[in-house]
């Protein structure tokens, strides 16, 4: 991994000085007014965004009709909160989440030491193998597990029966142990993507220096290396567990069937499937987890403080590697193991599925490719298919501009007022993708007729860049904090304007980083089940929606087919990404 | 008795030699320094004595036991050699006190807890830093954590002590104040020290003797004196210091204290030069003059010269106490330094001359 510390601010610093220097920006927009106008702007977008839904959500919660009809106000809405019920449902969801949380943290530890610190071959092909599930939307995998995983007609247990010749039952996943897994397999990727820069970006001589003291490799690991990282490690840990708590499809396709009720599936089940959708009930339940969260966020921000050990200090290290002998075609083999679980067996079920008549049924006789001419047939899913490309597009897009704005303004300029765009970018991090669905659904029903959002494509729109503006902010700011000052006042000074500058200068150099977030964007886009299904509206369905209604159908093998469409896809443009920008991005991003 | 010893020792990357067939030999209590410009293989060495990268060829001896002997398949890992090292980042673990950093090798050696306490504490006291011995260690200022990065290598008494460019990131006087502080520390406690530094002044005030180093290979092994002085060869000779090389022709050569005294004939100069070996009659050699050795020839007539020259001045930069000083000698340019409170000018005529035995005679061959 070449590295270009020269564009790294105060390299030599054990202590990344953050310091807050004037920027060209700041005499660019030395003009208050044009700047007061511009961070007004800004400050109600982000209002628009973040703030407007959660207020209407603490309206919603206490108004006791649907929106736009007549109602009073009232707690009753958080007084059936407290029954034994609800406690039970606290319990399971916090259950679920810490135990999937261990698994996960364990597993993404080893994975992130093995490919980034030890001799395992091929380790380069393996890692983007693992992270592929990453890219991959938890309903499809979650799909294709429902149907490997069945106890009466999974492929699994036919294949265990087939082989004892008994009629058994080895995995079932209906339950706990399915939610778990299924949770499990997406947190490992996401903790993994964090923990391996940890251990790459680490410098070598702080391991070396123990070992010169006389520690042995085993020694040095855990009293040094996991020492250093155990800020990231507490820090991914508590993230994991705030994505546990916030997850949906897991609990929706593996805990509603076996009556194994979460929050979010508690809030899904309020709204589609009373007679009369409870929102009183569901919009106090969305409330009550986002305070939950933010007492975890809080706890996070406690944990972490004082304990960023900036053991990355802008250098480009080469990490020291582990000789693991003949043990390293077991790590070997343990990676492939888990690629092949969470990739292999997904993927091969839905290219079965699709090509057989029913679902459980395989038989040489029975393969058909009626099912793609049914998916090619149906208008429905041209138009969904239609909507989400344009959706993710756009919305990528939209996005990144706006955390790019965001990020400059927090990061590189010293405005007054940055510190509550920095705080109102951030907020729609830890609202759940179905609270912030309710909160939008009441937000836009709430505003005066001449603007009609609700029930159209642009909620959904607006909906993912809110869901996506955190993320797109962290890259953004990720990616100017990396560059010094002097690289822009160099540039001004030696005659480049500020447009000159922001285009040849930190465009040029944060485009990779901008280019990374656009396929995160976008990505969230083609998975986002749980707002869309409260916001989408007839016309304006995505895939993800159509599927799970054909799915709860019974139409699975146009499932397969759509399914294995998708994941073409997300394969295509992984490798494009893989190819196109990996070279330029490894410096900077 | 050598303390480290390096025999035919190399090392590369695929394709890539980054050492080549070093043979070196550390006393006791010797402070030897690796110099040379960045890439020349001199971290690299260290980094192969520490036991933090594996040599390809040759043998790593450490007080007469082999450490490392690829040949006969032998590797004695870092941690098993007993040696203490400053690294040039100083890798101060930032998750620990000031003592707990210095104690950790002592408390990896499982040694009692009061025995640790007077170690850390005596340590502390050698490196006046035993106030700031609670601070947690990413408070310190660059010096403070040189010294600390110091007193971790030494709290154990390792029989070497090994520095990768410990001095490269502080600011230019406390550099030096830093160097000569380790070289009296070091002087006191006698301990072998392997010094790696791009340096020269580092090298010169510190060492014992100077390991030059270039692409890979060592191009001489000498005292300070000798490096500066006496260079084997003309890339030693333009690495240290930016002398004037002039082309010459060998005219006779004679004995001389062990040395020889050459009668060298240049274009349009004549005189005489050392050099370590006698060259036959027409030969060609290259002359190395220091610019602080060509003098001023005032109204006295000077005896005992190597060279002399008559040229005019082209060229003159003002450097406080003294004066870098260009002049033009038939079609070369020579350059000297004169004392600042001088008074010179662009075209004046100078005489100058080189005083006997500073003039140093180099094979012409080995130039490039």
């Amino acid at each position: 991994m070449s590295s270009a510390p020269d564009l790294r601010s105060d390299n030599l610093s054990p202590r990344r000085i953050a310091s807050v220097r004037t920027t060209v920006f700041d005499r660019f927009a030395s003009s208050p007014a044009g700047r007061v106008v511009g961070m007004l702007l800004l400050t109600a977008a982000l209002l628009f965004l973040a703030a407007y839904p959660l207020s209407m959500l603490l309206y919603g919660s206490m108004f006791t009709a649907q929106p736009g009809l007549s109602g009073t106000f009232d707690l009753s809405g958080y007084g059936r909160l407290f029954t034994a019920h609800n406690i039970a449902i606290l319990g399971n969801t916090v259950q679920i989440a810490l135990v999937s949380t261990g698994v996960s943290i364990t597993l993404a530890v080893l994975l992130a030491w093995i490919l980034a610190r030890t001799d395992t071959p091929f380790r380069g092909p393996l890692e983007v193998l693992i992270t592929l599930p990453f890219f991959i939307p938890p309903f499809l995998t979650a799909m294709a597990w429902g149907m490997l995983g069945n106890p009466q007609i999974g492929v699994i247990n036919m294949v265990w029966r087939w082989m004892t010749g008994t009629d058994g039952t080895i995995i079932n996943v209906y339950s706990y142990f399915g939610i778990i897994w299924h949770m499990a397999q997406y947190s490992t990727v996401f903790l993994f993507l964090f923990i391996v820069d940890a251990f790459r970006a680490m410098d070598p001589s702080l391991e070396e220096s123990s070992r010169m003291s006389g520690a042995s490799a085993f020694s040095t690991f855990f009293r040094i290396t996991f020492m250093l990282m155990l800020p990231v490690i507490t820090a991914c840990w508590l993230l994991s567990f705030i994505r546990g708590v916030e997850a949906f499809e897991s609990a929706l396709f593996f805990g509603l069937p076996a009556g194994i009720d979460v929050v979010t599936t508690e809030i899904y089940k309020a709204i589609t499937q009373n007679s009369v959708p409870d929102y009183q009930f569901a919009t106090a339940m969305s409330f009550a987890i986002l305070v939950l969260m933010s007492l975890l966020i809080l706890l996070r921000w406690r944990l972490l403080r004082g304990k960023n050990y900036q053991t990355v200090t802008g250098k480009g290290y080469n990490p020291r590697i582990m000789r693991l002998g003949p043990f390293r075609w077991v790590s070997f083999g343990f990676c492939l193991l888990f690629f092949f679980l969470t990739v292999v067996l997904p993927i091969g079920q839905l290219v079965v599925g699709s090509l057989f008549k029913f679902f459980g049924f395989y038989d040489l006789k029975m393969l058909t490719f009626d099912h793609y001419l049914a998916v090619f047939r149906n208008g429905e899913l041209w138009r969904a298919a239609r909507n989400t490309g344009l959706l993710a597009i756009g919305g990528a897009t939209a996005t990144m501009i706006l955390g790019s704005i965001v990020a400059y303004v927090t990061i590189r300029t010293t405005w007054r007022g940055r510190r509550i765009i920095e705080l109102l970018a951030w907020l729609p991090w830890m609202m759940p993708g179905i609270v912030l669905g309710l909160g939008f659904l009441w937000a836009f029903a709430m505003l005066p007729g001449p603007i009609p959002i609700y029930g159209t494509i642009w909620a959904l729109l607006l909906a993912y860049m809110a869901l996506g503006t955190p993320i797109s902010v962290r890259i953004m700011a990720g990616a100017y904090g990396q560059l010094s000052y002097d690289i822009e006042e160099c540039s001004r000074v030696h005659g480049a304007n500020w447009w000159q500058t922001l285009w040849r200068i930190l465009i040029a150099l944060t485009w990779p980083s901008f280019a990374v977030g656009w396929v995160l964007a976008f990505f969230g886009i083609m998975r986002e089940l749980s707002a869309s299904i409260l916001l989408y509206s007839v016309g304006n369905e995505v895939l993800s929606v159509v599927m799970l209604r054909m799915w709860t159908d019974g139409k699975l093998e146009q499932v397969c087919v759509i399914g294995l469409i998708m994941m073409l896809l997300i394969i295509v443009f992984r490798w494009v990404q893989h190819a196109l920008l990996n070279r330029r991005i490894s410096g900077l991003a | 008795m050598a303390v480290v010893l390096l025999e035919n020792v190399g090392r590369t990357y695929g394709a890539f030699t980054a050492v080549e067939g070093v043979d070196l030999a550390v006393n006791k209590g010797e402070f030897l320094t690796f110099l040379g410009p960045s890439g020349c293989g001199k971290t690299t060495t260290l980094r192969m004595i520490a036991g933090l990268e594996r040599n390809t060829s040759g043998r790593v001896m450490i007080e007469d036991t082999v450490v490392s002997d690829p040949a006969a398949n032998w590797f004695v890992p870092p941690e098993r050699r007993q040696l203490g090292m400053v690294f040039q980042s100083y890798a101060i673990w930032p998750h620990m006190t000031v003592f707990e950093n210095v104690a950790y090798p002592l408390r990896i050696r499982r040694m009692a807890k009061a025995e640790v306490t007077r170690r850390v504490n005596d340590v502390l006291d050698l490196i006046e830093m035993r106030h700031l011995a609670d601070r947690p260690a990413p408070d310190l200022s660059g010096g403070q954590q040189q010294r600390v990065a110091i007193a971790r290598a030494l709290v154990f008494e390792p029989s070497v002590l090994l520095l990768d460019e410990p001095l490269s990131n502080l600011d230019a006087k406390l550099r030096t104040q830093m160097g000569e502080e380790f070289r009296k520390l070091q002087q006191r406690l006698g301990i072998t020290t392997l010094y790696v530094t791009h340096d020269q002044d580092e090298a010169m005030a510190l060492s014992d003797r100077i390991v030059v180093m270039q692409s890979g290979n060592v191009l001489q092994i000498g005292s300070p004196q000798q490096i500066y002085h006496r260079p084997e060869n003309l890339a030693v000779a333009q690495f240290v210091g930016s002398p004037n090389v002039l082309g010459a022709r060998v005219q006779s050569s004679a004995d001389a204290d062990g040395l020889y005294r050459l009668n060298v004939q240049g274009d349009g100069w004549n005189g005489t030069a050392l050099s370590s070996r006698s060259y036959g009659p027409g030969e060609g050699v290259h002359v190395m003059v220091r610019p602080e050795n060509l003098r001023l020839a005032g109204t006295a007539p000077v005896v005992d010269t190597d060279l002399t020259f008559k040229g005019t001045v082209t060229d003159l930069v003002f450097r406080g106490a003294i004066y870098s000083v260009t002049i033009a000698v038939a079609s070369m340019h020579l350059t000297l330094e004169l004392p600042s409170a001088t008074t010179v000018a662009i075209g004046d005529e100078l005489d100058v001359y080189v005083p006997q035995g500073t003039a140093w005679a180099l094979d012409a061959a080995a130039a490039g």
